[in-house]
């Protein structure tokens, strides 16, 4: 038997021996960091407007150039992270825990529930994730808190449909068995027998999920139905920067930019967690 | 049903952009499997190489770039600095399918690009397990040279992950198509789509999401009878 602290440290051994997990780390690490003190420590308001200043480009004082308005595109483009970040693990978080929640619960009762909430998944699953988002944001009205809606909707069939597998393969272990006999009442057994040994795979799913989630909310807000201006997020500065983009490329080029550094590190550290997950690729990487 | 504004029937207004779509996103496949097909198979073979090395990052990278974006830096590069091809506006492949091709070029490459990034991933990592089989350790023994394996033991095998998961990224093309339609002006259900969203033309909009959907599951019929075509166990 190891201890849990073993566990810990052999798994946090093998998250420094894999390059992918590390660079993703780092990389949302630097995302993280600039979106929150570096927004705070910009001498500039995102929505501070200087109209000597119109379309400058990159200087030392405006490091990304100014918008048509005068506004820093720097200042704006972190705070637009901000705005994408939190609208997307707001709408993952809703995701996963609703998610997370019918699809163990249906996998551990079974019957009729199970039957209808599946294809109900799959009936979302058959969306297109961007057409369904663009038709709930019609349906709920633009706007930022029904982006989070909008992406929890589409995304939530993934989370349950996972949970429901990883469910079903762990209900018949020994322990839940055991906690069963012990006349444990069901939401204890999921929450403290099951829910621990599927967490893995819907961590991994998470941190995509919030990648999945930018795409979404930039792309929306990018056609003007998602987040409203004066409001930034990366989809509104760079619909902004679009009807310019001949006169001053750097702003939907570096908000591009941006926008890529995010994903790219939440995909790495994604498919790096991921391999630290599967045994058989751990196995692979200790031979 | 008619639309809300104009009062044209729904269904013709979509029945005149279905094809335009449907032009454009099949397009977009062809350019994703070429190029996916030549990069996963190039990775795979030079595993561990500079060659796999930088596929594998170009996939990486590819994944990272959401195609509105990526339309715009192939705007700024093909046609507004080596004037290769049209920045905007597209040619209806029933007025003429070569200037169609054309014109239809940047808008299918944006949305084929990272899609090509995942076949590629998908394709270099089937064909690596494929290759690692018994069947294909006995065929190397018995003396085939490594060509003739790989076309007839490895890559046929390799291929029915590959084929399903152009299945299932054909929900992400779509959702592409919607964006890069409006950016190229491109007259087809995706722009339909977007302008009926912000004349709150609901009937419109709830047609095309059902259009969209109906898409999807052909789409995935049509892979899962390829799947069977590769792999004749699966008729059963």
């Amino acid at each position: 038997m190891i201890s849990r602290r073993q566990r810990r440290s052999r798994l946090f051994a093998a998250f420094l021996g894999n390059p992918t997990a590390v660079l993703g780390a780092a990389i949302t690490a630097f995302v993280l960091l600039a979106a929150t003190l570096g927004a705070a420590l910009m001498p500039y308001g995102p929505n501070y407007t200087d109209f000597m200043d119109l379309l400058s480009s990159p200087s030392l004082a405006h490091p990304f150039g100014t918008d048509s308005l005068g506004r820093d595109v720097l200042t704006r483009v972190l705070y637009g992270a901000r705005v994408s970040l939190v609208v997307s693990a707001a709408g993952v978080a809703i995701a996963a825990v609703v998610g997370t929640a019918l699809g163990m619960t249906s996998a551990y009762k079974g019957g009729v529930a199970d039957v209808v909430l599946m294809r109900l998944a799959d009936l979302l699953f058959a969306f297109p994730s961007f057409v369904l988002a663009l038709f709930l944001m019609v349906v709920l009205g633009f706007g930022t808190a029904n982006v989070s809606l909008a992406i929890a909707l589409t995304y939530f069939p993934i989370f349950a449909r996972l949970a429901r597998n990883m469910t079903l393969l762990v209900r018949e272990e020994p322990f839940v068995q055991a906690a069963r006999l012990m006349a444990e009442p069901t939401p204890q057994i999921l929450l403290r027998e099951i829910l621990p040994n599927i967490a893995a795979p819907l961590i991994v799913q998470v941190t995509i999920g919030i990648a999945f989630g930018i795409v979404i909310e930039s792309g929306l807000s990018f056609l003007g139905v998602g987040v409203q201006p004066p409001t930034p997020s990366l989809g509104v500065i760079m619909a902004d920067g679009r009807e310019y983009f001949q006169r001053a490329p750097w702003v939907l080029t570096l908000t591009g930019v941006a926008i890529s550094c995010a994903l790219l590190g939440l995909n790495l550290f994604g498919d790096g967690l991921r391999d630290l997950m599967d045994p058989r690729l751990r196995q692979r990487a200790q031979q | 049903m008619t639309c809300v504004p104009g009062g044209i029937p729904i269904s013709q207004l979509i029945g005149e952009r279905l094809p335009i779509t449907g032009f454009v996103g099949f397009y977009a496949v062809l350019i994703a499997v070429a190029i996916s097909l030549a990069m996963g198979t190039i990775a795979a073979l030079r595993r561990g190489r500079a060659a796999d090395t930088i596929a594998t990052s170009i996939a990486v990278l590819g994944i990272s770039m959401p195609d509105f974006w990526l339309s715009y830096i192939l705007v700024f590069a093909l046609a507004l600095g080596w004037h290769l091809f049209p920045a905007y506006g597209f040619v209806s492949p029933s007025d003429s399918p070569l200037g169609a091709l054309y014109s239809g070029f940047l808008p299918a490459l944006a949305i084929a690009a990272p899609m090509a990034a995942v076949f590629a991933r998908m394709l270099r990592a089937s064909l690596l397990e494929t290759a690692s089989r018994e069947y294909v350790v006995v065929a190397r023994s018995l003396g085939f040279s490594a060509p003739f394996v790989f076309r007839h033991y490895i890559f046929r095998n390799a291929l029915i992950p590959y084929v399903t998961v152009i299945g299932l990224q054909i929900r992400y093309l779509l959702g592409g198509v919607v964006v890069i339609e409006r950016i190229f002006g491109i007259q087809g259900l995706g722009s339909l789509m977007v302008d009926a969203a912000f004349a709150r033309d609901y009937p419109t909009v709830l047609a095309c999401t059902i259009v969209f959907l109906s898409i999807v599951l052909l789409v995935n019929l049509a892979v899962d009878l390829i799947c069977v075509a590769l792999d004749p166990r699966r008729s059963t």
